[in-house]
């Protein structure tokens, strides 16, 4: 989040009379660009909430899976609670099935959550509740995400390689220091909507850029999640995303008379067969 | 009777297919009718054998299902199915191929150029864009040639749009075609066995109507139906699209899709497997016409058994 400009959205805000109910920020590994908030940045947003007297609901459901890098603190730890309402989750560092994580507010704020979830799911089961419990004082839990975070380095460095590799030079992408996902950028003349029809020809998915903004930008951009998929898969199917990039930018540029008309490229001969997935 | 319903698939317009076909399911098991639902795959042919239907009713978009590859099996398997047949099928799903046929039948249509790659690549098509972009003038509209709805559809409101419009289309397709703009109003004519159903306006807010994905928005985009024509013009679009109905040589329930401008009716394409969800063209003529949605599937599947029977005698 660009800190700098959210204070002149306040102000311009608070010139017309809005008042915004709440900040929702995920300060680390933000999905869909993997990057995060700067120390600095964490500071002044957790001083505007006070000035402007704005609630901010930290969002952490990714900050526990840190590849390098020294671990940021949290907006609820600098701001000490009064304006910071923190949500963690199960999903990412146990399962995703589990439904379940957990709300640091102060009790007013609380009291209204929970009166709210109430209404949505009429609570969550204390069956899977009780499962948690137990996991966490077995004491093993550290031990696994260790683990998943490895696996999960592992794959990112897979994946940054492979986009070095195959992606072209004029692209650009995030190196994110944990988290899931990597958000990269092509030329501009290139909209990921499009590529992404392409790209499903060639059993291989991503999300388009367009997906994260609500002002119809970021056609341009995708993001690459390096969770689900193991090494040879992130590899190859960062290698068909490049073809058909690669594609693109050759018929652009023969189009635009950037490039001289070149010979065709000859079959692909080392393509890995891969059984398609069912989620995507 | 036993009516299969194919719905789903790979392509792209899976999700609109989904709806469409759960919609005639609804419809048959109100109507009576048996449903084996089939979201299609590697085991149609298998799960037709098995299921043996009566008839099947095709409510696929795109590659595959609307192009005459499920009525090729359908036909192998000797499943009576809705809609046109293998050949009226690829007719329509080639943009190009219609509008070659259109235009050797004399209906209206506006003036295009088709490429494939490989021009460009390898034969230097670059270097008569120019040419083309003068006869066709400005704005121009780019298109996939084998692609539904509006995927990979792009207005060029000039010269340095036709580049990325034209690596947009051919995500879609091998071939694009490039084609003259039509200044006027968007009206859809569905046709059934022949006879022309009311036609619908498709009329839209937005200021930016060159944007095709914002006409998909909610809330930008209205219909009138009947459009709101006189008798005169009303009879002229009817009769045009009934002749490119004729021209393709399509059967069943199919939709025209026209231009009205200062030279009268133009015919855009023609969808063989017009979609059937709750705010589609289709059914939306139909009801004008007083047809409800039952009354609309019932006829398409009589209509696939009375072809099935005229060809067995």
């Amino acid at each position: 989040m660009k800190v700098e400009e959210l204070a002149e959205l306040l102000d311009r805000m608070a010139a017309d009379g809005r008042r915004p109910k709440f900040i929702y920020s995920v300060p680390s590994f933000q999905n869909p660009a993997g990057v995060t908030l700067s120390a600095e940045r964490r500071r002044r947003l957790v001083e505007l909430a006070r000035q402007y007297e704005v609630l901010v609901l930290e969002d952490n459901p990714y900050g526990l899976l840190r590849f390098e890098g020294e671990p940021q603190q949290p907006l609820y730890a600098l701001d000490g609670g009064d304006y910071v309402l923190y949500v963690g989750t199960f999903s990412k560092i146990l399962s995703p099935g589990i439904r379940i994580g957990w709300v640091v507010a102060p009790p007013p704020v609380l009291e209204k959550i929970g009166l709210g979830k109430q209404a949505a799911d009429l609570c969550t089961s204390t069956l899977t509740q009780y499962f948690v419990r137990e996991y966490f004082a077995e004491g093993r839990w550290r031990q696994y995400i260790a683990d998943l975070t490895e696996i999960y380095r592992r794959r990112r460095d897979v994946m940054l390689e492979a986009l070095e590799r195959h992606f072209p030079a004029s692209a650009e992408w995030t190196h994110p220091e944990g988290g899931l996902f990597v958000w990269a950028t092509l030329p501009d003349y290139i909209d990921t909507n499009d590529l992404l029809a392409k790209a499903l020809g060639e059993d291989v998915a991503f999300v388009p850029g367009r997906a994260a903004y609500v002002d119809g930008s970021g056609a341009t951009s995708m993001r690459l999640n390096f969770s689900g998929s193991d090494e040879d898969e992130i590899r190859e199917g960062i290698r068909r995303i490049g073809r058909v990039v690669a594609e693109q930018v050759e018929l652009y540029e023969t189009i635009t008379r950037e490039q001289p008309i070149i010979a065709p490229p000859g079959p692909a001969a080392d393509v890995v067969p891969l059984p398609r997935k069912g989620k995507s | 009777v036993k009516v299969a319903v194919l719905k789903g698939g790979r392509s792209l317009e899976r999700g609109v297919s989904l709806r469409s076909g759960a919609r005639v399911e609804d419809a048959l098991g109100a109507l009576g009718h048996e449903v084996l639902a089939l979201d299609v795959g590697a085991e149609l042919v298998s799960s037709l054998r098995d299921g043996r239907p009566n008839a099947a009713f095709i409510a696929l978009h795109g590659p595959g299902g609307e192009d005459g590859t499920v009525q090729e099996l359908l036909e192998i398997v000797g499943i009576p199915y809705t809609g046109p047949g293998v050949a009226a099928c690829g007719r329509c799903a080639d943009k190009v191929v219609a509008k070659q046929l259109l235009r050797a039948a004399e209906i209206p249509t506006p003036d295009w150029v088709a490429f494939n790659a490989i021009a460009f690549r390898e034969l230097g098509a670059a270097d008569a864009l120019e040419e083309i972009e003068q006869r066709l003038g400005f704005p121009l509209v780019v298109k996939p040639a084998g692609q539904g709805s509006a995927l990979g559809v792009r207005f060029a409101a000039g010269r340095e749009q036709v580049p990325d419009a034209l690596v947009a289309a051919f995500s879609y397709d091998d071939r694009v075609l490039m084609e003259a703009y039509v200044a006027g109003r968007e009206l859809a004519v569905s046709v059934i066995d022949g006879e022309p159903l009311p036609a619908v306006e498709v009329i839209f807010h937005a200021d930016d109507t060159y944007d095709y994905e914002a006409r998909y928005e909610i809330g930008r985009t209205d219909f009138a139906c009947p459009a709101d024509l006189d008798k005169g013009q009303a009879s002229e679009i009817s009769e045009v699209a009934t002749q490119a109905y004729e021209a393709l040589g399509c059967a069943g329930a199919v939709r025209v899709d026209l231009m009205l401008g200062d030279g009268g009716p133009m015919v855009l394409e023609v969808n063989a497997i017009p979609g059937l969800t709750d705010t589609s063209l289709l059914p939306m003529a139909a009801e004008a016409a007083g047809m409800s949605f039952e009354q609309l599937v019932e006829r398409s599947v009589e209509l696939a058994l009375e072809s099935r029977a005229a060809a067995t005698t």
